[in-house]
């Protein structure tokens, strides 16, 4: 039952998107539908609009970096992932928008999903993908001075010498002059 | 302290060793919590552990009006400033317990996050190792402070080194 419903929304989502989905699948009852990042806005806010499909919650914005992934699948570098749920069909969709590396860029949702505002920050922060129409985008997680966007992949895991960068208490340099 | 009571009811000290015999029997702690530490020095403070049998009962939970810093937890970048100027709030003579594995050295958390000990940026008077230390580890670490500070001359700490 549970598929069929995913394979109604998945036909509407064609119909209107057409060569905008570029694959997808249902995984574990779940619908995953993969596009490029200049087509989510019109996505987004035709499952938020369209009375049959109808998502009217956002539940997560993540981002992935498939630097070296060698599947097919991966269109571009990044990949932005949006988790929507609809509470009239009791369903969720999973959309996966790909990022190019050269330009890590894609349309803000909030105007559509104002709790998109903390998340997108927290993937810009992250990975350094721009949302554009944003209204606030700075960092959420890590100090606002920090220079890199540590989930990114060539990202060292012991940082790159910010955890020593910042002022010493005086105490160091009281001693030194005495 | 020597109690000379047949001298017409005066006492005669030294001034070091009062000052020192009323700061260390009535320090008051500024608990700075952020993670599992925080939870054996909440058993260390209440009845089972008892602090207060050593005089440190009086929990503050404003910097200026403490003298002892209990840092106990993972300190990321975030936070660091945040406990430097806690440090810096708290009025001389001030002493300072590093509490747990994370804080004194980052522990297992060697992420691009996490301060790799807090001693990079404010002294330390007394490290307990542990993951998380037991309370009787952070009664024994005021015993050591209360140590130091009878060693301690009161000029010391005015010139704040």
């Amino acid at each position: 039952m549970l598929n069929n419903k995913n394979n109604d929304i998945l036909k509407i989502l064609q119909e209107v998107c057409g060569e905008v989905i570029k694959s997808s699948r249902i995984s574990n009852g779940l619908l995953v539908v993969d596009l490029l990042a200049e087509d989510i806005y019109f996505v987004v806010s035709l499952i938020k609009r369209d009375e049959r499909l109808d998502f009217p919650l956002l539940v997560d914005i993540s981002g992935v970096d498939y630097l070296e992934h060698k599947d097919g699948s991966i269109l571009e570098r990044f990949g932005v992932i949006y988790i929507f749920y609809s509470f009239v069909n009791d369903l969720r969709i999973k959309i996966r928008a790909f990022v190019s590396e050269s330009n890590p860029e894609i349309h803000s949702i909030y105007n559509e999903y104002k709790g998109a505002n903390w998340t997108e920050r927290e993937v810009y922060d992250m990975f350094g993908i721009i949302f554009k129409g944003h209204p606030d985008l700075k960092r959420i997680l890590m100090p606002e001075n920090y220079g890199s966007h540590p989930l990114r992949k060539e990202y060292p895991v012991k940082g790159l010498g910010e955890r020593s960068n910042f002022p010493k208490y005086n105490i160091y340099e009281k001693l030194k002059k005495d | 302290m020597g109690f000379e009571t047949k001298l017409g009811g005066f006492v005669t000290t030294k001034l070091d060793k009062v000052v020192n015999w009323a700061r260390k029997n009535s320090l008051w702690p500024m608990p700075f919590g952020v993670a599992c530490c925080a939870i054996e020095m909440m058993a260390a403070l209440c009845s089972r552990f008892d602090m207060s049998r050593f005089g440190a009962e009086v929990i503050r939970f404003s910097p200026r009006q403490s003298d002892l810093l209990l840092v106990s937890g993972r300190i990321s970048i975030k936070m660091m400033p945040v406990l430097t100027k806690i440090y810096e709030q708290m009025p001389e003579p001030k002493w300072v317990i590093s509490m747990g594995a994370c804080c004194s050295s980052g522990g297992v958390f060697d992420t691009y996050t996490l301060i790799q000990g807090i001693d990079q940026f404010i002294p330390v008077d007394v490290y307990i190792p542990g993951c998380p230390p037991r309370p009787e580890a952070l009664l024994d670490a005021l015993f050591f402070i209360q140590k130091k500070i009878d060693g301690e001359h009161i000029l010391d700490k005015i010139h704040g080194s």
